[in-house]
């Protein structure tokens, strides 16, 4: 049985700092969640507790039933270049994601794999389909289409994306945003994704607005913000 | 004949420091690691070897000998700049530094002749100069394409993703520790591989014979890199680039003692050669 | 493709225009291992002395053994190389085996390595090694009262077969040797300390050896603490801090060595009957910070009468 995420109640400082102070939700497979809020709020360093890439100093944050922090989760975040290995083949990333995963076992990459590859990458973006080509020579948006393929090709775990549309231009950016949501249409995992923009809540169902280290507003995206609301959450 | 004389005595050069060169080429350029330290491993794997084949008279075991201390000194200088515990250029310095008095130690003093050391191949045994470098420079060139064949599969990405992007690596759950060591002692290795057939060449091995080696290794490295005309990064590509990067360095060099330039300019010379060198072909590369 | 090419063409093209003008004259090389002045020295020796029409091309390794190979390629390479001379023990053994087929005169200049030991017939030696009575005299000199003097000596092959030689003439004279063979350097701390030498000892005597020799501020402590003399066999290692010492000069090694390869050269001498030339001259050489020490009293004190006057005619040597 899948039990979606379950965050309870966790805390964060940087420094003595705090940043995050005891935080909990609930998110079902399947649900499509906007995390927004002012710079600094502690947008960021959420995500990065989810994902498990920092351990929280008090709560804890489960997968279906496993902490995150055992098993990170790989997150899209706005700098592809970070995720990805930039003086090599396509092929040669995928190779270096998916033997980590244990998706290529022994033998290697086999041609009906290649073959399998290729359509599946060409059916994100018709440039991916070059298998040899080297990463470098890549858009900004076709690189962010290719990480999120690489993503969406791992088993059973959620998709995080921190603000993976930010760093492209704007006709870029709706492109990876309207592919990312036309795959995330197909998915039972639980999508998030920390954004800037209001705009982008018109691809979620729900939202979550921090201020100061706290949820302040949460509900489904079919009640629209406010005015008020808005100049309060970036206030 | 004069002029193809020199070039068959670069390109055999070449071929003895081939090793040196290519193992500085992966941590240079692929680890990213500037690694100065086969400078240091270079003299202790000839000392390792001269002691190894004066007791053992085995040419081939003194060999391996040679090489495995070549790769721990690797991993050594790996542990000292491990966690960024250290720069990576002071550790390789440190280690070089360190090695003097490790290499003198396994000597026992400055310089020791190996005498009459043979080259045993095919059931007949090998002593003058020119079988032995042609043997030396044949056994480096089989033990680096052996290795380059082996790297270029899979196992050789791992090598290049990690030098690439190590913290990703380590997301994915790689260990890139491991993976940068395994780099440095197999560059370490090749360098001590290089000293201990120099060694056998010769016939000595000096507590100085390093000296200027890790200049020689990076400048040729970078110089082949700059006149290859194939760009993508590979270890076939490394291979044949240092080769010609050393070609070229030994084929100038053999010029300039030709012209009988005067010792106080030959350095000079011969740096100003390799910069024109290096400047010409970047401006090549823009157009 | 131009690019790889490009550089070759114009190392070739270059080649040429200089070949002309240096291939036309029989050539002599004389090889210096490393950029140093006790070289220069011989260089100077053998150039001044050379009485041949060949000229003489020198080469300078400059300490680096990759440039040693490729100048061996190189003279063997260029035609008109008529003899060979090189200087030191390591480099005259690599050219030894280098030109081993190639049957070209081979001149070792202050090297001491026999053809036999090399399987080279066409190599003789110019040895700047000075028996030892020249160096036991020395001291007999500076201190009359002199009965025994400690040697201490590398434990190699070549070493070791001079120590009976050392004993006989030490013998001749009335002294006593105490020997001390060493291994390496950890050996000589362990071996060379005030308490191993004999209480009646004069002196430490070194010949020219790798090992002794760069250990020489090492054993300058023992003979401090003890009061004795550092007696050396080359103007080398006075130069480093030997007392004094008894060698052959660089300059006149150099000027022998010339007039050997010149007789060779004329076919009046064969290189296998030369074999290992001794020099004849020898000079002493004096470290004159150490001697004007001794007049003003600032130097530490020996435990034995000393004649200074003894010394007054040889050659003081000026640190470098």
């Amino acid at each position: 049985m899948r039990q979606g995420l379950v965050v309870k109640n966790i805390t964060f400082s940087y420094d003595k700092n705090p940043i995050v102070k005891g935080i909990s939700f609930n998110i079902k497979s399947g649900e499509r969640v906007a995390i927004i809020g002012h710079n600094g709020c502690g947008k960021s360093t959420l995500l990065k507790l989810i994902s498990g890439a920092k351990s929280p100093q008090g709560g804890s944050v489960q997968f279906d039933g496993i902490l995150t922090e055992q098993k990170p989760i790989l997150c899209c975040s706005q700098n592809s270049e970070n995720d990805l290995i930039m003086d090599m083949s396509i092929l040669e990333n995928v190779y270096i994601w998916e033997k980590a995963n244990n998706q290529i076992v022994r033998g290697g990459i086999t041609s009906q794999y290649a073959q399998d590859l290729q359509k599946y990458l060409k059916s994100i973006h018709p440039a991916l389909g070059n298998l040899k080509s080297n990463v470098k020579s890549l858009s900004g948006g076709e690189k962010q289409l290719f990480l999120l393929g690489l993503l969406l090709r791992r088993e059973a775990s959620m998709l995080l994306l921190d603000e993976h549309g930010s760093a492209l231009d704007p006709k870029a950016r709706k492109q990876v945003m309207q592919k990312t949501m036309l795959f995330a249409q197909n998915l039972d995992t639980p999508l998030i994704m920390v954004t800037h923009s209001l705009a982008d809540l018109e691809y979620a169902t729900r939202f979550i607005a921090l201020k100061g280290g706290k949820i302040f507003l949460d509900r489904p995206t079919t009640q629209p913000l406010s005015q008020e609301e808005i100049v309060s959450i970036y206030q | 004949m004069q002029v193809l004389y020199s070039l068959y005595s670069a390109i055999s050069q070449a071929f003895l420091y081939a090793p040196l060169a290519v193992g500085v080429g992966y941590s240079y350029v692929f680890l990213r690691k500037t690694d100065l330290s086969p400078e240091g491993t270079f003299v202790l794997g000839a000392c390792i070897f001269a002691k190894t084949i004066l007791i053992t008279e085995n040419y081939y075991f003194a060999l391996c000998a040679g090489m495995l201390a070549g790769a721990l000194g690797g991993a050594i200088v790996f542990c000292l700049q491990k966690n960024r515990r250290m720069n990576p250029i002071l550790a390789s310095l440190m280690l070089i530094y360190i090695l003097y008095s490790v290499n003198l130690i396994f000597l026992g003093r400055p310089n020791i002749s190996i005498g009459n050391a043979c080259i045993p191949l095919f059931g007949k045994e090998f002593v003058d100069y020119e079988s032995q470098r042609m043997i030396g420079s044949i056994i480096n060139g089989i033990i680096l394409c052996a290795l380059t064949f082996l790297l270029s599969g899979r196992k050789g990405l791992l090598l290049r993703a990690v030098g690439s992007n190590s913290a990703l690596m380590n997301r994915l759950g790689y260990k890139s520790d491991s993976i940068a060591m395994l780099g440095l002692m197999l560059s370490n290795a090749l360098a001590a591989l290089a000293g201990a057939n120099t060694t056998i060449i010769i016939g000595y091995a000096d507590i100085n014979m390093g000296l200027g080696n890790a200049f020689i290794a990076i400048t040729t490295c970078l110089v082949g890199r700059s006149i290859a005309p194939f760009k993508r990064e590979t270890y076939w590509g490394m291979l044949l680039q240092c080769v010609l990067g050393l070609t070229l360095y030994f084929f100038i060099l053999s010029k300039l003692i030709f012209f009988n330039i005067t010792p106080t300019y030959f350095k000079l010379t011969m740096g100003i050669v390799l910069i024109v060198i290096l400047f010409a072909s970047k401006k090549r590369c823009k157009k | 493709m131009n690019k790889i090419f490009l550089p070759f063409i114009v190392a070739f093209f270059t080649n040429f225009l200089c070949a002309e003008s240096s291939i036309a004259s029989t050539r002599i090389a004389l090889v210096l291992p490393a950029e140093h002045k006790a070289l220069r020295m011989i260089e100077k020796g053998f150039k001044k002395e050379w009485k041949g029409e060949e000229e003489v091309v020198v080469f300078n390794a400059l300490g680096e053994a990759s440039n040693v190979t490729s100048i061996l390629d190189t003279i063997a390479g260029a035609p008109g190389f008529a003899a060979i001379a090189t200087i030191g023990n390591t480099l005259t053994q690599q050219a030894a085996k280098y030109f081993l087929l190639r049957k070209v005169p081979l001149l070792g200049a202050a090297a001491n390595i026999t053809a036999s030991s090399v399987n080279n017939p066409q190599l003789c030696c110019v040895v700047d090694e000075v028996p030892a009575k020249n160096i036991l005299l020395a001291i007999k000199k500076v201190a009359p009262l002199v009965s025994k003097v400690t040697l201490v000596v590398a434990n190699d092959e070549k070493m070791l077969q001079e120590i009976p030689f050392f004993e006989e003439d030490a013998g001749s004279l009335g002294i006593d040797v105490q020997v001390i063979t060493v291994d390496s350097l950890q050996d000589m701390t362990n071996k060379v300390t005030p308490s191993s030498i004999d209480k009646d000892s004069t002196a430490i005597v070194i010949l020219k050896d790798h090992l002794t020799v760069s250990q020489i501020p090492q054993l300058l402590k023992v003979v401090n603490a003890l009061g004795i003399l550092l007696v050396s066999a080359d103007q080398g290692s006075v130069l480093e801090g030997a007392h004094f010492g008894v060698g052959v000069s660089e300059y006149q090694t150099g000027v022998v060595s010339a007039q050997v390869l010149y007789d060779i050269l004329r076919e009046t001498k064969v290189p296998s009957e030369v074999g290992c030339q001794m020099m004849q001259q020898f000079s002493t050489f004096v470290d004159n910070n150490w001697l004007n020490s001794m007049h003003t009293g600032s130097a530490p004190k020996l435990r034995f009468e000393i004649n200074l006057n003894g010394l007054s005619d040889a050659s003081p040597v000026q640190p470098v």
